[in-house]
């Protein structure tokens, strides 16, 4: 099964959420998402969603330090992005994304988590046609994803000195997504974290969990 | 009576702490490898020790020595790859009196307290003379510490 819209605007919600009330309307839609059996595709969503906004990010070239400096930025951010998002698995998912071949792959609910809490990092500067963009992307890497195809576009981006492989593509099975967004879910990703410039206007307090 | 910390452990502590790897390596081959297990081993963590409170101290917190390790392993390609982010978090946390390292082998322990310390003693960039009176601050303690 594709994607759907409401899957889509689920997501989006969440990553648009910038009060606690935006943030219980994103949950609600993943709450009925749930109840109606809608959820497995979020997953893929959220990983696809992903891949194309770390692409965004960290194209044309990378170095090692963008990715090892990213990722502490962000869970430096709060207690919370600390404790939820392993670093090495956080960095895997990323150098994965961009066409680095991984010797390991991180736990599915660390995998999880990475993908879900660092997708609101990377979207949080974003317009929202940028972001419109990074969702359509996803959401195409996603539906192939689902649809079981073994390959699906390679990355763009090309790491500095350039040791990344283009042939290990997000479909590889190193890098598939996190079985859906974790549960519970936490405080949205991007509150309080420091590229955000509406951070210091959101409240701190978690959402209630989607299960 | 265990033996105390010796000046040539001292030496090769300073060597690493001085980025002279060089120096350091041959140091090290030179130590009395037994001894050095235990007080090597015992002047690198108390020098770890204290290069941490001095950076952290009271009132750090917990996303300061997220950020410094962070920036520890963006200096190089070879830091990012072989610093284990969790282990060096905690081994810091661990000084700082929050969890302990336990689990973690000594081994791992050891090499990345090492490699953290060159980054404390790095950041704080001290002269000759002040490099000394912490490694005299360090040995003092590493001696209680195996005493």
């Amino acid at each position: 099964m594709a994607v759907t819209d409401d899957q889509v605007a689920a997501l989006r919600a969440w990553l648009t959420a910038r009060t606690d009330t935006g943030a219980d309307d994103a949950v609600g839609q993943f709450i009925t998402l749930a109840r109606t059996g809608r959820l497995d595709e979020v997953g893929a969503l959220v990983y696809g969603a992903f891949a194309a906004a770390a692409r965004r990010r960290f194209s044309p070239a990378w170095a090692s330090a963008d990715i090892v400096g990213f990722v502490a930025e962000f869970r430096s951010s709060s207690t919370e992005a600390a404790h939820l998002v392993s670093p090495l698995a956080a960095e895997n998912q990323l150098r994965g994304v961009l066409g680095e071949k991984q010797a390991t792959r991180p736990p599915e609910e660390a995998r999880a988590y990475a993908q879900f809490m660092l997708l609101g990092a990377l979207t949080v500067a974003l317009d929202p046609q940028e972001l419109d963009s990074v969702l359509t992307e996803g959401r195409g890497l996603a539906d192939q994803l689902i649809a079981g195809r073994s390959r699906v576009t390679a990355p763009t981006s090309a790491r500095t000195p350039g040791t990344g492989s283009a042939a290990d593509t997000p479909g590889s099975p190193d890098h598939t997504p996190g079985s859906a967004v974790p549960a519970p879910v936490p405080t949205p990703p991007h509150r309080g974290y420091a590229s955000s410039p509406a951070a210091s206007r959101r409240s701190t307090s978690s959402p209630s969990a989607l299960t | 009576m265990s033996m105390p910390v010796t000046d040539g452990q001292v030496a090769t502590l300073r060597a690493a702490l001085t980025d002279d790897m060089d120096r350091y390596r041959q140091l090290f081959s030179q130590l009395n490898q037994a001894a050095a297990k235990k007080g090597f081993t015992a002047l690198v963590a108390a020098a770890f020790g204290e290069a941490v409170e001095r950076r952290f101290g009271q009132g750090h917190q917990p996303a300061d020595i997220v950020t410094f390790v962070g920036d520890i392993r963006s200096r190089s390609d070879r830091l990012a790859r072989e610093l284990d982010p969790d282990i060096s978090e905690r081994v810091i946390r661990a000084v700082l009196g929050d969890g302990s390292v336990r689990d973690v082998s000594d081994a791992a322990v050891i090499s990345t307290q090492t490699v953290l310390l060159m980054g404390l003693i790095a950041d704080e960039r001290l002269d000759d003379a002040g490099l000394d009176v912490f490694l005299a601050s360090a040995r003092k303690l590493a001696d209680q510490l195996i005493s």
